[in-house]
């Protein structure tokens, strides 16, 4: 097997709890996102256009969907004889099966694929969070420092930095201390849950961390036992959009974020394209009575009606007489006639009749989803 | 199934589709905002369960080469069968027979019973499989499809037929036109090739002579639904805007019968405050600040504040700049229009700004 310098894990088991009904059916990262993708596309597209080649993807949670967008991982130019895109699930061998116990134990379980390709250093990324990023920047920065790990981190504000994974470091972004989530935050460096390590230290850390008791996480375990051991752990601090969208209202911020022209996030740069699964609709059809403005439209779609401040996703419809404001509209779904929706998320495939009404101005986001049938139709109680 | 090998042959270059066919050959004129002519009878056959496809292309096939790549975008990435692409120098002085004939090899090789013959790119979806049935069940020899004429389908080739729906001539008028798509069994096929290549010029000459001599049976099968044959400047134009009507779009693009094309990644298309689109097609990856208006826009677009697009077919990455007006023009890839340029076209014909030009006033 051809050596490789990096190989990348993808962490893509996560059930997205704080998601709701969105991720009653699909994982987290298969999540749709951005009017044409699922957020997992921004990190396979970040290994792709950083010239990674191998990336393993650990699968766990409800992964039908998952597993059949990545397939052997065309859409992102990841099918290679050498390399390419390989989904890890947790399997059976002779001492018995087990699931993923944490992010840590998912890797530790995949040491023989990552020992296949030889590699000096291991990237550890997420399938949930969306950013364009060159990896191999942050890999010269590693090597430069002669660090054993490189943590990629991004100022956020003080008063936010209680709900992130604060780095604390001394002078040269050397990692001193790290705190998930705390009340009085010494420092506002988040994590970005992008980890690059020599893979021999780490093996080292990920043998030892399955003999204690643990929670088998990168966060909770292997950083706080390197730091312990007074290992070199180095900041690498990144800049530009980087949004965990762990919740209904960070996903529809993220959203929308992409209509603000002012926003870091380029989904137009040709040499950083963000390759997807497209579903090749034929083109999107803006009616005669139709107005769409500061919003964002994908193939497909069907608009007789009026769209302001909002994503629409691939193949879903706005009927005449119908007003869309601040609101994204997943896949498939359809929109009836005179229907009003402010600050909502309509999921994929679902069906609102004429006449509804659904969220207000000021409200809080709401999430209109589908049943377990997949294709539910769905009555407003407002209305 | 998987009985029939497909071949299109790309017609030479048509002079009325000038400057369109510049830099490319017909079959890979952009249409419909997000597809090239070919597609629509390459992803008919593929849906068609045709899984074995030659394409025969004259030299300018620069672009539909780039374009068809090795078939991945119509799953026809096949370790057996797939896209065989034939290249030839000879489409233009000595028609298609001496080209069919030098690719015998490729259909001995290939497994399939059946040849389906497309001589042009028509823009339509159909299905192939119930002319093949009729085919078969009719013992023809061959089985041409036609369909009722219309006003604006006088560049149909006229055929007369009788009761039993054989083909009995090629007259100089006729209520029904034949499309130019045929059937036959593949032994019948090369039988032709090999008594013809040194007497005729073309296939379709073939075919006159044995309807002239009623030496073969040929039989007709007729299709009713939607089928575009563009010849010039102006069918081009009238078959992209006639999209616009939605009847029209949903007898193209059927629910489960795609139109494959090459896929480019292309960011949904942002519309902005003071964006004003109506009755328009638009594809991906376009920014749109101004207004659009009964118009065709390919992907990545971009469309300045104040400008005004009527009535027009603008390909991929143009320019279109502030306060800039166009009405009725065809604008072809990456063309920059400047800020308060105002263009349009006559009456008559819609006006083609050539690819990568910048277009001017008076023009």
């Amino acid at each position: 097997m051809i050596r490789k310098e990096m190989v990348a894990m993808l962490l893509a088991g996560g059930e997205g709890s704080r998601l709701g009904n969105l991720t009653k059916w699909i994982a987290k990262p298969a999540v749709p996102f951005g009017g044409k993708y699922r957020i997992i596309d921004f990190t396979l597209s970040n290994c792709n256009n950083s010239g990674i080649d191998t990336v393993g993807v650990l699968t766990q949670y409800q992964p039908l969907i998952l597993n059949s967008y990545l397939g052997v991982g065309t859409d992102w130019d990841l099918n290679r004889k050498r390399g390419g895109l390989k989904i890890l699930p947790p399997f059976v061998q002779k001492s018995g099966g087990r699931w993923y116990k944490g992010t840590a134990n998912a890797i530790y379980e995949n040491i023989p694929f990552i020992e296949q390709y030889d590699p000096e250093f291991v990237l550890v990324i997420s399938g949930d969070h969306i950013y364009n990023m060159d990896y191999t920047k942050m890999l010269d920065a590693h090597k430069h420092s002669n660090a054993d790990a490189t943590i990629s981190v991004i100022e956020v504000p003080w008063g936010e930095a209680n709900r992130f994974g604060i780095m604390n470091t001394s002078k040269n972004y050397q990692i001193s201390e790290f705190e998930e989530k705390p009340d009085n935050p010494k420092n506002n460096l988040a994590s970005m849950g992008v980890y690059i390590f020599n893979w021999q230290t780490l093996k080292r850390y990920l043998i030892d961390n399955e003999h204690t008791s643990s929670s088998y996480d990168f966060g909770k375990d292997i950083i706080p036992a390197m730091l312990a051991d007074n290992r070199s752990l180095v900041a690498y601090p990144f800049e530009g959009y980087w949004k965990d969208v762990g919740t209904i209202e960070s996903l529809w911020q993220a959203n929308l974020d992409l209509l603000d022209n002012d926003v870091a996030l380029d989904l137009n740069n040709r040499h950083w394209r963000i390759r997807s699964a497209d579903p090749n609709m034929p083109p999107q059809y803006i009616g005669p009575n139709a107005k769409v403005t500061r919003s964002m439209v994908n193939e497909g779609c069907v608009v007789m009606g009026d769209i302001n401040h909002s994503v629409l996703f691939y193949d879903s419809h706005v009927d005449e007489g119908s007003f869309i404001k601040d609101s994204i509209i997943m896949p498939h779904a359809k929109i009836g006639k005179n229907v009003t929706i402010h600050r909502a998320i309509i999921s994929e495939g679902v069906i609102i009749p004429d006449g509804v009404t659904i969220g207000n101005p000021q409200g809080p986001i709401e999430l209109i989803d589908q049943s377990s049938n997949y294709k539910q139709f769905y009555r407003s109680s407002v209305n | 199934m998987n009985n029939i090998l497909g071949i299109i042959h790309v017609a030479n270059d048509n002079k009325r589709l000038q400057p369109l066919t510049n830099h490319r050959c017909k079959a890979s004129i952009p249409f419909g905002s997000r597809y090239r002519m070919i597609d629509f009878i390459l992803s008919s056959m593929v849906n068609s369960d045709i899984q074995n496809i030659g394409v025969f292309t004259p030299l300018n096939n620069r672009s539909l080469l780039d374009h068809l790549g090795d078939g991945k975008d119509w799953d026809l990435d096949r370790k057996q069968d797939g896209l065989f692409i034939f290249p030839s120098d000879r489409l233009k002085e000595t028609g298609n027979l001496t080209a069919f004939y030098s690719a015998k090899d490729y259909l001995e090789k290939s497994s399939q019973d059946y040849v389906l013959l497309c001589f042009d790119t028509f823009i339509t979806n159909i299905d192939f499989q119930p002319l093949y049935k009729q085919h078969v069940k009719s013992r023809a020899d061959i089985t041409i499809m036609y369909k009722d004429k219309q006003k604006s389908d006088n560049h149909f080739i006229p055929i007369e037929i009788d009761d039993f729906q054989n083909i009995i001539g090629e007259p100089n008028q006729s209520e029904i036109g034949s499309l130019d798509i045929m059937i036959l069994r593949k032994e019948k096929y090369l039988d032709l090739l090999n008594e013809h290549v040194h007497k005729n010029d073309d296939f379709q000459d073939v075919i006159l002579y044995h309807i002239q001599n009623n030496s073969l049976n040929i039989k007709g099968f007729k299709y009713n639904g939607y089928v575009k044959k563009i010849s010039t400047t102006q069918q081009y134009f009238d078959s992209n805007i006639g999209l616009l009507n939605l009847e029209e779009m949903k007898q193209l693009f059927k629910e489960n019968n795609e139109i494959y094309t090459k896929l480019k990644d292309e960011p949904p298309t942002k519309y902005s405050a003071s964006s004003k689109v109506n009755n328009s097609l638009i594809a991906n990856g376009c920014i749109i600040e101004g207004n659009v208006e009964n118009s065709i826009l390919f992907r990545g677009v971009h469309v300045k504040r104040g400008a005004l697009i009527k009535n027009s077919i603008i390909m991929p990455n143009c320019r279109v700049g502030e306060y800039a007006k166009l009405d009725r023009m065809i604008l072809d890839k990456e063309v920059i229009v400047l800020p308060y340029d105002n263009l349009q076209s006559s009456e008559q014909e819609p006006k083609v700004i050539p690819k990568k030009e910048t277009a001017r006033t008076n023009v």
